[in-house]
């Protein structure tokens, strides 16, 4: 089964909820390590084992768990949506153990990473040889076992005062920097070193009531955390957009915020990122309109 | 795997379905030869077969063209093989001079396996038994490239001619090389078959076409059959799924094997070293990004062009320069062109074994984007 959205809590009532209605005798949890199942509430006539995300593909475990996995286990999918590659190596191998048993749980907290395709990789998960090759449908979601909690997000532009002509000159001369010393470099680098350049003529507008969060330290003020250092439950403004989709929604998922507020310089890259992140909002937001759990 | 091909699961295991064409071959074909290699597929295929022409009191070919240049594993490996069904087996060792690529040198960018007069230095006596000298007429051999010279293609396209009404059986699987499959398996070689290719008078079919890497396996598990070492080795190495194959030594899809092979084969590689130059520059920067694979540019060279004009004009061998100069003068100018380009002259590719992906440079099209966007 595929339950989206959930909390902590929820997932362990669903897993406990599981126990109770089926003969299980072992259950191996999967997640990243940046997001651990909590203690499960389990008999302890019951085998439990946690593997992380990166082990999935090492033959220590890979093998060892085909002999192990059999029509008794329960496999707990724990935010495992990891990559867009729908073939990716992880997913392929997670499937052979999904393959060896009837009894699956797959808990993702977003529906897809950035695309709605995205949600086929839950649904291999589920049945892989029945979707096989097969692109997203919404019919799906009544056919399987799923259930959606939507999370609604809302983006807010906070213009700072409009950039005086020589830091737009400033700006200017960055981008024809970065363009010019590309050399061999990956392309994608100059929109993420110019959005950070931009983020710094951010700074006389950060308050000191506030939380806000950037790409990295350089601000050097004790109310300005990097993605890394964020905390579940608070709430900060946006200095700068992380460049992966993925990263967003992690920092999403660990503060479960909802209302993105970015500190905008007006300029272009910051423009490119704010209607990325407005667009992607809004994708979402049809896909909850359409599997009807608006 | 690619879009364009999908599996279809049907109500029968691969394991019946092959049977049933290993059997159907049987009653269409007197003459039956078995290509090997020592690795999984071809053990597979081979037991397979074997089977079956122990089953019905009949002889195959098990047919290896010996490279000279392999693991010690996979010369036990085919030793097993040709005992396996002793009565069944027609043994085809080839052990004839023919051309192989050195990847690894610029020097000496080609081995003569088992060449004449250099005994001494074979990484290993020839087999008894084995086939010595090649049994087709002298005037009809047939050589594709003339610069290169007789090499493993032509061994194998002779040796193929030379038989008539022949069926020849290949473990290729459609899942390790999808490119090759869809090559093979357009149309039908033989009456309806698509699993089967016309070679002249003869035929090639590759029953195991739809068998997975672990249907393999589970085969070689159920009846307790012998596998090349190697494998063990490359899996206590932590290898991926992708990494783990046993080919020959010094090609330019393989040379890659030199990095470990000190590890898994010492005595294979002492006298690898003294058999051909390059082997210590394949076994130090065989899996180095800038070297060999050409994944990463040097930091001397300030464009994938810039590098390749080098390679190209520091090249040894001027019958080979022409070639690729040919070859590069038909494509288009761009560095990621020319990256590929750089790792066919690395690898001494002459002959096109890693073909290059000839279109625009990507990276053009993403800068022109970003200086749109911003």
């Amino acid at each position: 089964m595929i339950r989206v959205g959930l909390g902590e809590e929820e997932k362990r009532a669903e897993i406990a909820r599981y126990l109770t209605s089926h003969e299980i005798k072992k259950v191996f949890a999967f997640f990243p390590d940046m997001f651990p199942l909590p203690a499960l509430d389990i008999p302890e006539t019951i085998y439990v084992e946690h593997v992380e995300y990166k082990n999935i593909i090492m033959y220590e475990y890979f093998y060892r768990l085909l002999e192990v996995i059999d029509p008794k286990t329960l496999l707990v999918f724990n935010e495992c949506m990891r990559t867009q590659n729908r073939n990716d190596l992880t997913y392929n191998c997670a499937h052979h153990y999904c393959n060896q048993t009837g009894h699956k749980i797959i808990f993702e907290y977003l529906p897809f990473i950035n695309e709605v395709d995205n949600f086929m990789i839950l649904l291999d998960f589920q049945s892989k040889g029945k979707y096989k090759g097969k692109s997203f449908d919404y019919r799906y979601l009544a056919e399987e076992d799923v259930r959606i909690k939507p999370h609604h997000f809302t983006v807010e532009d906070i213009a700072i005062p409009p950039l005086e002509e020589r830091d737009i000159q400033k700006y200017q001369r960055k981008k024809e920097q970065l363009f010019d010393g590309l050399g061999n470099s990956d392309p994608d680098t100059i929109p993420r070193q110019l959005h950070v350049f931009a983020g710094n003529f951010k700074k006389p507008y950060i308050q000191s009531n506030l939380l806000y969060v950037a790409r990295n330290d350089r601000f050097k003020l004790p109310n300005v955390k990097t993605y890394k250092e964020a905390r579940p439950g608070e709430h900060y403004v946006i200095i700068d957009f992380p460049h992966r989709r993925l990263d967003f929604n992690d920092f999403l998922k660990i503060t479960g915020m909802e209302d993105i507020r970015f500190l905008s310089s007006g300029l272009k890259v910051d423009m490119y990122y704010l209607g990325e992140a407005k667009s992607w909002v809004r994708r979402l937001d049809e896909f909850y309109a359409q599997a009807g759990v608006c | 795997m690619n879009s364009m091909l999908k599996q279809v699961y049907v109500n029968k295991s691969v394991l019946e379905a092959a049977k049933e064409r290993v059997s159907y071959i049987f009653d269409e074909f007197e003459n039956i030869i078995v290509s090997i290699s020592g690795g999984k597929d071809s053990t597979t295929l081979a037991h397979l077969v074997l089977t079956e022409a122990h089953g019905r009191g009949r002889k195959v070919g098990l047919f290896f063209l010996d490279e000279e240049v392999v693991y010690d594993s996979t010369v036990e490996q085919i030793d097993y093989l040709m005992n396996l069904f002793p009565d069944n087996t027609v043994k085809l060792w080839f052990q004839i001079e023919f051309n192989l690529t050195n990847s690894t040198s610029l020097i000496e960018g080609q081995l003569k396996c088992w060449e004449s007069g250099k005994h001494k230095i074979w990484m290993r006596s020839k087999k008894p038994f084995s086939i010595q000298h090649k049994p087709w007429p002298q005037d009809k051999e047939t050589v594709g490239n003339p610069i290169k010279g007789f090499g493993f293609y032509d061994a194998l396209e002779n040796f193929q001619n030379s038989r008539k009404n022949t069926a020849f059986l290949i473990g290729l699987r459609a899942t390790e090389s999808p490119n090759r499959w869809r090559t093979v398996s357009k149309n039908p070689g033989y009456k309806n078959i698509y699993w089967s290719t016309r070679k002249g008078n003869n035929y090639a079919f590759y029953p195991l076409y739809d068998w997975n890497f672990h249907d393999i396996w589970k085969y070689i598990y159920d009846n307790n059959l012998r596998y090349s070492k190697i494998y063990d080795y490359m899996y206590k190495k932590g290898m991926g799924i992708q990494e783990i194959r046993v080919s020959s030594l010094i090609h330019e899809k393989s040379f890659k094997a030199l990095v470990d092979l000190p590890e898994f084969e010492p005595k294979t590689y002492d006298r690898l070293l003294k058999r051909i130059k390059g082997i210590s520059i394949g076994n130090i920067y065989g899996k180095d990004a800038k070297m060999l694979r050409a994944r990463t540019l040097p930091k001397n060279y300030k464009s994938w062009r810039e590098y390749r004009d080098f390679l190209l004009a520091t090249y040894p061998d001027e019958e080979k320069r022409t070639i690729f100069q040919k070859r590069f003068g038909r494509q288009l100018d761009n560095n990621y062109v020319a990256r590929q380009q750089c790792r066919q002259l690395l690898l001494n590719d002459y002959e096109n074994n890693l073909p290059i992906d000839n279109k625009p440079d990507p990276r053009d099209e993403a800068i022109k984007r970003w200086r749109e966007l911003l």
